[in-house]
């Protein structure tokens, strides 16, 4: 519900109800540091490593936002995509297309798809934040720097 | 490339280990397939480069654990290291792409600030390591410029890469937006001025000069300062050097200004003088009857985008108008209209959000190249500039 509150037991008050973002791609170790990086932003991060999981995901949990990567097990980030926009209670999700691919077929492709094209490069938080921002809302938790540790990984 | 695999026997076995090798094998047979089988490398590259940079940014910015200061310069070092990689990366694919000549790059309308704002912090990064004083002067008000801001962005990158790297310590680089003096542009000022600056100016001299020579004078030399030059020059830009005895060292580095007759004229103009033969311009407005959101206008603007030809050219007027410049030795009326409409519906079929709105034509005439460039300006100055922008908020 737009503007409900969550409490969160752990940190004793009440906070707007968290954002989901669903990330899919077959590099675990990139999925856990963006799950980091999301979570630092005050969303819940749902992980996948395949298309089938990530599509799976999406029809259970119906994330706010997917952050899908092109070449994956068991499909391809851009005909999940295609999937969803097929099906009327998941073409609303906005999806970010985060690829090491630079060639223009693959980036016509994202924005055919009225998909957001995120170049996987080193700054790639820094190219994925303010897609975040405008998405899904200002960081929720930017204020509280917090330790995370890699025993929180998906 | 052919034969790619037997020079690089360990590379190679890798490549058929991933289970992408057969895909990028038939690529690497044929130098046509070049641009494919580099973008296909790069693509390999680019995740674990990511990684590296995330996990050290991870640790960097305190996220697992608290760092002393020698920590934070290693990792300082790490990141850095992974940028540069990660530009050899670009470099190979853009180098790949303008050998074999399938080099598109797609302008829009952009802001200087914004692409200064992108590659600040990978050069304030290389700069500290080097202990060279890199500055970002306050900048003023700038016009809109008119390039591809990651093609841009990633040449003025390399360009300022290089005159860190080729000054000493304590040397000053001083990057200030500013408009050009005399000509419709709009870019960044590089100053140097301290130790080492004589590397610096002979740096600036060479890429002013490569500015100066066309690209097949130096097809088999792409090296980071060709492809620089290339990419600003590919963006209508251009770079000038200026130097004196007790004055810094400087390069200008400027795009034109996105006003419809400075970008088709600096259009024009190279497309005459890369192609021999006359040709013909057709220049169409296309426009979007319904107020729509910026969004919606860039993926528009993408659809007219991917239908243009190689030397074709698109300026965005405003939020819903195009003026787009249709060249070939027989243009057709009808031709990228009808297509374009054909994709927009095709895409409409499988798009996630909102559908793209119908984009009507109209033909504003048909002139030769070169003969009517002047007159086709004029007409063009006429009808789009000196006209309140639908852009501007309401």
């Amino acid at each position: 519900l737009e503007g409900a509150v969550v409490f969160q037991p752990d940190q004793k008050e009440f906070l707007p109800m968290q954002k989901t973002i669903l990330i899919a791609d077959d590099d675990h170790e990139l999925v856990d540091a963006m799950a980091i990086r999301c979570r630092r932003h005050g969303l819940k991060a749902l992980c996948a490593h395949d298309a089938f999981t990530a599509l799976s995901m999406i029809k259970s949990e119906s994330p706010d936002m997917v952050c899908l990567d092109v070449e994956m097990p068991a499909g391809n980030g851009l005909s999940v995509c295609e999937m969803l926009a097929s099906d009327d209670e998941c073409r609303a999700i906005p999806v970010a297309i985060m690829t090491g691919r630079t060639d223009p077929d693959t980036i016509i492709r994202c924005h055919n798809l009225c998909a957001y094209y995120v170049e996987k490069c080193p700054d790639v938080w820094s190219r994925l934040e303010p897609l975040l921002t405008e998405i899904l809302g200002p960081a929720a938790a930017a204020s509280q720097p917090r330790q995370l540790h890699f025993d929180q990984r998906c | 490339m052919h034969n790619e695999s037997s020079r690089m026997p360990g590379l190679a076995s890798q490549i058929v280990a991933n289970g992408r090798g057969k895909r990028r094998a038939i690529a690497s047979n044929s130098s046509d397939r070049l641009p494919a089988f580099v973008e296909s490398l790069a693509h390999d590259l680019r995740t674990p480069l990511a990684v590296i940079q995330e996990y050290a940014a991870l640790l960097r910015d305190g996220l697992v654990g608290s760092l002393a200061d020698e920590q934070q310069r290693v990792l300082e070092v790490i990141s850095d290291r992974a940028c540069d990689l990660n530009r050899v990366v670009d470099n190979a694919v853009d180098a790949s792409n303008f050998a074999t000549r399938s080099h598109r790059v797609r302008g829009h309308r952009c802001r200087v600030h914004d692409i200064v704002a992108r590659i600040g912090p990978q050069l304030v990064r290389k700069a500290a390591i080097r202990k060279v004083d890199l500055q970002f002067p306050t900048s003023q008000e700038l016009p809109d410029i008119h390039c591809d801001d990651e093609t841009a962005g990633r040449a003025v990158a390399n360009i300022i890469c290089d005159a860190i790297n080729a000054c000493a310590k304590d040397c000053k680089i001083s990057v200030s937006e500013e408009p050009h003096p005399r000509r419709k542009e709009a870019g960044m000022r590089v100053s140097v001025e301290g130790p080492g600056q004589e590397a610096v100016v002979a740096l600036f001299h060479h890429l002013a000069e490569l500015s100066r020579s066309d690209l097949d004078h130096r097809i088999d030399q792409l090296r980071e300062a060709s492809l620089a030059v290339e990419l600003i020059k590919s963006n209508l830009g251009t770079l000038e050097a200026a130097s004196c005895e007790r004055a810094p060292a400087a390069l200008w580095v400027g795009f034109p200004i996105a006003e419809p007759v400075e970008v088709l004229q600096r259009h024009l103009t190279r497309i005459s003088q890369l192609l021999a033969s006359p040709q013909k311009v057709m220049l169409f407005r296309a426009a979007v009857r319904e107020p729509i959101e910026r969004r919606l206008s860039r993926d528009i603007d993408r659809v007219l985008n991917s239908g243009l030809g190689r030397n074709d050219l698109i300026i965005e007027l405003d939020r819903a108008r195009w003026l787009v410049a249709v060249v070939h030795k027989r243009p057709s009326i009808e031709r990228f209209p009808k297509r374009t409409e054909r994709r927009r519906q095709l895409i409409n079929r499988r798009r996630l959000g909102e559908p793209l709105p119908k984009i009507c034509w109209r033909l504003l005439g048909s002139w030769h190249l070169p003969n009517d460039l002047s007159r086709m300006l004029a007409t063009v100055g006429r009808r789009f500039e000196n006209r309140p922008s639908a852009d501007a908020p309401a």
